[in-house]
């Protein structure tokens, strides 16, 4: 025990160690600029323990007619604002500008650990010289102007150049410079002002150039919004230009600062509307009336459809010449007698039948029908869905865009394509055994071989329920213009949608979460010169490849218009909605989960249903309008002005074309009342 | 914990150890006459030793009995030996709850640190030493009576007082006034049962510090010593006592500051 804590003691009872901080320069960087006159110096220090506040930064330079020796920069006056900064615990950072009329050498930084004692940590400075120059490159200040979303306010802007340091760093380590904003004036300037000067800071401004009568503006801050609208006068010029003045080492110095307005953005056609309806139902029941096929299965197949008592149309004769005659007759004649209620229609039929011959024929009756109506305004007869006994395809190419055949046996592979447009058969749903217990399910539209399975494993109680059908059929305007793509299905211009546009305008497309299943077309498309020099083009690959669309369907992508804009530069675009099949059947019914429990040879049934929506058809006409507010962008003036991006930077390099042809156009535009330090990198 | 425990206790060990050494009474008293053959000769003892033996317990106050004392309210004064160079001492209030077997002391003291000529050189250079800044300390101790009688005091002409030997055993709480500004109640509430200070706390204190001072992060610590109780008659009181921080939390505070020693005296009234 005495020898435990004899050993505690001689672990504890040491004294404390000293540790070292570990202090090392981050920035210790210089610039002195000749066309000011001014060393401007930046540090940062970073240390584990911290740096208190007796630690300080010396300097010390040397030029050809003075010697500064190691020197505190709190001793030394500052040319320009300079703030203390808090860089936190662990930091020591700041800046400092000099006077320094001739070009200084061997500048240095350094921390004293202590402003008491003699232990400093040097370091390696970073010094540059800039020469005499042009203002927007040879200054350590450019100032410039952006305006905010509504294009009325100009914000001015100073933004600091080092060689080493960026814009922000140098805010961050204390740096403020004034300016001041006078003699605004608004006019046009061509673009090789800004060539090789982006900013277009330097010069005088053009004494063509309108006075806007705004007052003085200074700022010590890095931006500040003019309190002032731009005055309506200026409203239509694209630039402004002021007289800006800084201070330095020198004096002041003036020169002209430009601010360019925002691209003149708006959607370019924010919303496609095509009014869906729910069609009215012509319901028929074919089946023989002289025999019994399956009972059950007709009951069946009559609840699915919700015909209720509906009379049945007698197949018993169908082999007989002349039904079929009647048969188109009779559901011609019930389509005209419907029309007059002024409602879009589909054909529903139950087909009952035990011969697929009769289906075929079935096919060929509504071939004589259907198709012809596919084109016309409304009201018009949209398709028609046939719940058969047994599993079919439809065979004729022409019936199929416009007839839901259900059920259908398809292949595995065509399932993602054409399943939406049929019923399939799926062969993945088996029974599930486990022991005495076993499960299964039906589809909604089985055909009888399934359904008379199920009733024998589960009984007719767990076979579900229709309980509701709606056809959405959308409304075709008598100005319709529909172009057939054939198997792809059909582009209709519903009611003369269009974009109108300038040549010298620029379109920006943005991939919403949902394809938006908008076709655009224009009279030039429409040339078969053209369609032939654009199918040459794409061969040559000169040509985006949305753009080789309108050779061979004289149709455009609306992805593809911003590109087909800049090359045609078309007055007009005419919008049009693309579909593949002319209604969508909404079903709700009762969907179970069948199961039975089978010991000592009795079997029980029982389920669990569940309400259930289901779609058929195309999903097109779940919405009867189409928002193209973010998909589609229309710059009308100043496209090649600078914009902001969504982070709120003035991005100089990227205007709005063609930067944003293919790209969301979410800018971030500075506010009145958001800070004098925007972010600019 | 118990075997540091015991070995407190060995530093008391004097006071037991009379208990178990035999008195010369003892071992010069005759012979008590049992017959050979009884098996419980060897556990016998003669009823005046036993007396003797309890005479502490069955009678044990004689100038003033603290357990019978509700509260005592006392003032405290203290300076820190810590083993690095800043200087620190401590001053505060404290109260005291008797109980039969034991004492709980609950007190509050400002902790005031300074520099001392080794720490003002120490800040010239790029070293710094662990420390603590100026705060309050909340301590939680117990007093365990170890010896207690009454003795006579020098000059004679003070009157005899009642000694009592304590040993203390006890949580020492740093608080900081600064150390939680700028925090949200959850991080408040979350800092103050974390033994170790948050980077906030020590981004905060970092004003608060000495020059040549890295904050140790050590929020509370354990402590234990000795230290005597002098009753006179009428309630006041004196304690000296000497006590030390052991490192029994240092794996969980992170601290370097350990084995200080915290010489202190206390002075109050028994009511």
């Amino acid at each position: 025990m005495r020898a435990a804590a004899l050993a505690l003691c001689l672990l504890s009872c040491g004294k404390v160690p000293l540790t070292p901080v570990n202090a090392r320069f981050r920035i210790a960087d210089a610039a002195w600029f000749a066309e000011e006159s001014t060393l401007f110096l930046f540090w940062e220090v970073r240390a584990e323990q911290g740096l208190g506040e007796p630690s300080v930064i010396e300097i010390r330079y040397t030029t050809d007619d003075a010697r500064l020796d190691w020197t505190p920069v709190d001793d030394l006056e500052a040319v320009h604002v300079h703030v203390p900064v808090d860089c936190g615990t662990d930091k020591l950072c700041g800046s400092t500008s000099l006077a320094v009329p001739l070009e200084p050498r061997e500048v240095e930084i350094r921390l004293r650990y202590h402003e008491d004692g003699e232990l400093a940590l040097e370091t390696d400075t970073a010094f540059n010289v800039v020469g005499p120059g042009a203002p927007h490159d040879h200054r350590s200040l450019v100032v410039y102007g952006v305006f905010d979303e509504t294009n009325s306010f100009v914000q001015w802007r100073g933004r600091h150049q080092f060689p080493t340091l960026r814009n922000q760093t140098a805010t961050r380590l204390g740096l403020r410079r004034a300016f001041t904003i006078d003699d605004t004036t608004y006019g046009t300037l061509d673009s090789d002002w800004f060539s090789l000067n982006p900013y277009g800071y330097g010069g005088s401004c053009p004494e063509t150039f309108g006075p806007t009568e705004m007052p003085p503006l200074t700022t010590l801050a890095r931006a500040v919004f003019h309190p002032d609208e731009v005055p309506i006068a200026a409203a239509g010029s694209p630039v402004l230009c002021a007289s800006a003045t800084v201070n330095d080492a020198q004096g002041e110095f003036t020169t002209a600062a430009v601010a360019r307005r925002n691209p003149e953005v708006a959607s370019a056609f924010p919303l496609l509307r095509s009014p869906v309806h729910d069609a009215r139902t012509i319901p028929y029941f074919l089946a023989p009336c002289d025999r019994t096929i399956s009972s059950e299965h007709e009951e069946m197949q009559r609840q699915r459809l919700l015909l209720g008592p509906l009379p049945t149309t007698c197949t018993d004769d169908w082999q007989q010449p002349g039904w079929y005659e009647s048969l188109v007759v009779e559901l011609r004649e019930e389509v005209e007698r419907t029309r007059v209620l002024g409602d879009d229609m589909v054909l529903v039929i139950g087909l009952h039948h035990d011969d697929e011959a009769l289906a075929d024929l079935l096919e060929d009756a509504l071939d004589a029908i259907v198709p012809a109506e596919r084109h016309r305004s409304s009201p018009r007869l949209a398709g028609a869905f046939v719940y058969d006994s047994t599993s079919h395809e439809v065979s004729l190419d022409s019936l199929s865009p416009v007839a839901l055949w259900c059920p259908a046996e398809l292949p595995l592979a065509e399932l993602p394509d054409v399943s939406a447009r049929s019923c399939p058969t799926l062969p993945d749903e088996p029974e599930l055994d486990l022991g005495p217990l076993s499960f299964g399910t039906l589809p909604v539209f089985p055909n009888r071989d399934e359904y008379l399975e199920f009733l024998d494993d589960f009984g007719k109680r767990q076979a579900g329920e229709m309980l509701e059908q709606r056809f959405r059929v959308p409304e075709f305007a008598a100005t319709s213009d529909h172009v057939d793509l054939g198997d792809f299905g059909v582009v209709t211009f519903l009611n003369g949608e269009a974009i109108s546009s300038d040549a010298d305008d620029a379109f920006s497309f943005c991939l919403p979460e949902e394809p938006a299943p908008i076709i655009a077309r224009s009279t030039l498309m429409e040339v078969p010169v053209v369609r032939d020099a654009i199918i040459q083009g794409c061969r040559s690959g000169q040509l985006p490849p949305g753009v080789c669309e309108v050779g061979r369907t004289g149709l455009l992508p609306i992805e593809a218009l911003p590109d087909w804009h800049d090359l045609a530069g078309e007055d007009a675009y005419e919008l049009g909605l693309f579909w593949d099949f002319p209604f969508l059947l909404r079903l709700e019914y009762e969907a179970r989960v069948a199961g039975s429990v089978t010991a000592l040879g009795f079997t029980v049934p029982f389920g669990l249903g569940t309400p259930t929506e289901t779609f058929y058809g195309a999903q097109t006409w779940l919405d009867d309008e189409f928002s193209l507010t973010d998909v589609l962008t229309q710059c009308r003036r100043w496209c090649d002005h600078p914009t902001f991006d969504g982070a709120g930077v003035y991005q100089l390099g990227e205007s709005f074309w063609p930067s944003y042809a293919q790209r969301c156009y979410r800018p971030a535009f500075p506010q009145r009342g958001d800070g004098g330090f925007p972010r600019d990198p | 914990m118990i075997r540091r425990l015991a070995t407190l206790l060995l530093l008391a060990g004097p006071a037991w150890a009379q208990e178990e050494t035999p008195t010369p009474e003892e071992v010069d008293a005759p012979a008590v006459d049992v017959p050979e053959e009884d098996p419980l000769s060897a556990y016998r003892v003669r009823f005046d030793i036993l007396v003797d033996r309890t005479i502490g317990t069955a009678s044990q106050p004689v100038v003033f009995n603290w357990r019978r004392s509700t509260v005592h309210a006392a003032a405290t004064g203290s300076f820190l030996v810590e083993l690095n160079t800043f200087n620190s001492m401590r001053a505060g209030g404290m109260v005291r709850l008797p109980g039969q077997r034991s004492i709980v002391e609950l007190g509050l003291s400002w902790a005031e640190v300074w520099d001392s000529q080794s720490s003002r050189q120490l800040a010239y250079t790029p070293y710094r030493q662990p420390g603590r800044p100026d705060r309050f300390d909340l301590d939680v101790m117990v007093g365990l009576p170890l010896a207690e009688g009454v003795v006579t005091a020098a000059p004679r002409l003070f009157p005899a007082t009642q000694l009592v030997l304590n040993g203390y055993v006890g949580l020492r709480y740093g608080l900081y006034p600064t150390g939680w500004g700028g925090m949200t109640p959850g991080q408040v509430v979350g800092a103050i049962f974390n033994p170790v200070m948050t980077e906030i706390e020590l981004d905060n204190l970092e004003s608060a510090r000495l020059d040549a001072m890295e904050v140790d992060p050590q929020r509370y610590g354990f402590m234990a010593g000795l230290g005597n109780d002098i009753y006179f008659e009428q309630g006041f009181f004196v304690s000296p006592r000497l006590l030390l921080s052991l490192p029994l939390l240092a794996p969980a505070t992170q601290t370097r500051l350990v084995m200080t020693a915290d010489a202190s005296v206390v002075i109050g009234m028994a009511f």
